[in-house]
């Protein structure tokens, strides 16, 4: 009897809950917009990545074969160069600002992490003899950097300018990284996997617990063995990332746009615009729900609903996706 | 089960004659045996300019190395070399090249196109390749069916893009328009037609599919799962399966088809499907195809501007 009690309490308790939860669940409905398609920002570049955004609306890229570098779209589609050549801005695959409002870049070809000033483009060397692939910088001053062929997620202290290892091993390529909107989880994307990890960010900006967190779907393979079964990748190609205020994780695969939501789950797949490898993605832009992709020669822009995190303003909390039938 | 169904279905057709003894006698026969009941559009009308039906050298393929299969090519008598046709192509193309059978589709492309009701299209028949030593007979036995129409991969898209339609185009003037391109098969031949426009929205938006294998022979059955999980693709399909179909190691027909159109509703696609009584033939889905096409096309004017 007391056992039936039980049960039933329980039952009466879990049910809404449930039905709370599926609710909750963050199908692509909730973030694509009826007849939005992916719509071409820029073109004709060598190489593009490093997508990243600041708070008036502007979307900054790199184009990797440039002169100048680093190019900035202003909310009206204008393009300029950021800065002039002399600046020293070449060859960036990732970048992001940091608290000051500076630009922090990843500049493997000279192996450092370097900081930009806007507007003048004055320049500060943070980290050298690195192999920076991609960063994120939180509000706290920690900017953590793939280093992709050392399998390693490495930590620059901006208040204390120490550089650490705090992640060796883990991944077979990290990539790709971002930050929870409360900045107390790092995700990282592996290229050479199927996986994007995610860390738990300390108080000093180490990190541990370690989880393979969300499973990226990959390419099934043309086979030239009669196998029963699809052959898929192994590989992702898992690259840059970017979050939103809802709390759902992107990721730029091979496939096209992967999102996840809060719990690792799988929202869904946005495909590619096109045969070009997708190298990063960024939501931001102007009104912040612009999904940029860099594609080789190519960015792309899909307007979606949903609104980019800028972690250099400061953490937030995870915003609830209002519930709809 | 089958059973159930197949006295429901009895008694149903019983109270539309009105008539028990001869619902008795309907009992006695087994579904297969029922008349196949074509429609005027599978029958040569008069009036109407046949198209022409090609049958082609055997084609040695690069991309399934080491296979050679038949195929056919159908030409409309209205097609003319300046203005680009639509194109459909079909899988295990010898069932819907024949003049007999349940499809006859050089027939029906005959009487749709004369009145409008679909565009000026080239079809093309296309057999499953073969690369065993000895080939059957029986053109559904050929060795590389199963691993060209089942497998996800794009690879038979690649098939078509890269070698059969670039040599139809080279005697005939071929669109590009996504639109006018169309892909039909049945049961893997299904999946397969799905596949392509799956893994190349950009060239083929059409999809007949009856009978589908949308189960795990190699894997198909994850496709609802992705559909309802990839951001819509601008595929419109027609589905057809049987109550009846098969039920085997591989999985349920009805079950995966039924899951792919739930899924396909979920997503918003422009599709339909049509659940019908019958087993795994064309027997149903045969005398349905005009009416399919018709769905399919209904807008070609406007697509093709």
């Amino acid at each position: 009897m007391k056992r039936t009690l039980t049960l039933a309490t329980l039952l009466a308790v879990a049910a809404p809950l449930t039905a709370q939860d599926l609710g909750g669940d963050l199908a692509l409905h909730k973030l694509l917009i009826e007849g939005e398609q992916w719509e071409r920002v820029v073109e004709s570049l060598g190489f593009a990545d490093a997508p990243c955004g600041d708070d008036k609306g502007n979307f900054y890229y790199s184009d990797m074969r440039s002169k100048e570098g680093l190019f900035k779209v202003a909310p009206d589609g204008r393009v300029s160069p950021l800065f002039p050549e002399s600046a020293g801005a070449q060859s960036i695959s990732g970048a992001k600002f940091g608290p000051d409002g500076r630009l922090y870049c990843c500049q493997g070809k000279k192996q450092r992490v370097i900081a930009f000033s806007l507007p003048d483009g004055k320049m500060e060397v943070l980290a050298e003899n690195v192999k920076p692939n991609d960063l994120i910088v939180s509000h706290d001053g920690f900017l953590f950097l793939t280093e992709t062929p050392k399998k390693q997620v490495t930590l620059v202290n901006l208040k204390t300018k120490k550089v650490s290892a705090v992640s060796v091993g883990v991944l077979n390529a990290p990539n790709g990284l971002t930050l929870s909107p409360g900045q107390d989880t790092l995700a990282v994307s592996d290229y050479r996997g199927l996986h994007v990890w995610t860390f738990r960010v300390g108080a000093d900006g180490k990190l541990d617990a370690a989880s393979n967190y969300m499973t990226m779907r990959t390419k099934i393979k043309p086979e030239e063995e009669r196998v029963p079964v699809p052959t898929i990748d192994t590989f992702s190609r898992g690259d840059g990332m970017t979050m939103d205020e809802n709390g759902r994780y992107y990721v730029a695969t091979a496939l096209g746009v992967q999102v996840f939501d809060p719990t690792g789950r799988e929202c869904g797949l946005i495909p590619k615009p096109n045969d070009s490898p997708m190298t990063s993605v960024f939501l931001g832009g102007p009104g912040g729900n612009n999904l940029y992709t860099t594609c080789k020669d190519k960015i792309f822009k899909l307007k979606v609903k949903a609104k980019g995190v800028l972690p250099w303003k400061g953490a937030t909390e995870v915003k609830p996706v209002p519930f709809k039938r | 089960m089958a059973r159930g169904n197949f006295f429901e279905r009895s008694l149903k057709l019983g109270a539309c004659l009105g008539f028990g003894a001869l619902c008795l006698g309907f009992l006695a026969l087994p579904v297969s045996a029922q008349p196949v009941k074509l429609t005027p559009d599978h029958h040569p009308q008069e009036g109407v300019p046949r198209g022409t039906l090609t049958k082609m050298p055997k084609w040695k393929s690069r991309i399934f190395a080491g296979t050679e299969r038949d195929w056919w090519i159908y030409v409309p008598a209205q097609y003319k070399a300046e203005k680009p046709a639509a194109v459909m192509v079909f899988q295990d193309g010898h069932d819907y090249a024949r003049t007999t059978g349940n499809w006859r589709v050089p027939t029906v492309f005959d009487n749709l196109i004369h009145k409008g009701e679909m565009p000026v299209t080239i079809g093309v028949f296309i057999n499953p390749g073969h690369n065993g030593k000895y080939k059957p007979q029986n053109p559904w036995r050929v060795s590389n069916r199963s691993f060209e129409y089942d497998t996800l991969s794009d690879q038979y898209a690649r098939f078509l893009l890269e070698e059969i339609l670039p040599e139809v185009g080279k005697k005939y003037n071929l669109t590009d328009d996504p639109n006018l391109r169309a892909i039909c098969g049945a049961s893997s031949g299904g999946i397969c037609s799905w596949t392509v426009a799956w893994e190349r929205p950009e060239a083929f938006r059409k999809v007949l599919s009856t009978i589908g294998s949308f189960t795990n022979i190699r894997g198909g059955h994850a496709y609802p799962n992705f559909i309802r999980k990839t951001q819509r693709k601008p595929i419109r399909v027609w589905l057809q399966d049987g109550r009846n179909d098969l039920d085997n190691v591989h999985g349920s027909w009805p079950i995966a088809n039924e899951r792919m159109a739930a899924a396909l509703k979920y997503q918003g696609y422009d599709y339909k499907f049509v659940y019908t009584d019958g087993a795994h033939n064309s027997n149903e889905a045969g005398p349905l195809l005009p009416q399919a096409l018709r769905w399919l096309w209904r807008d070609w004017k406007k697509a093709s501007k």
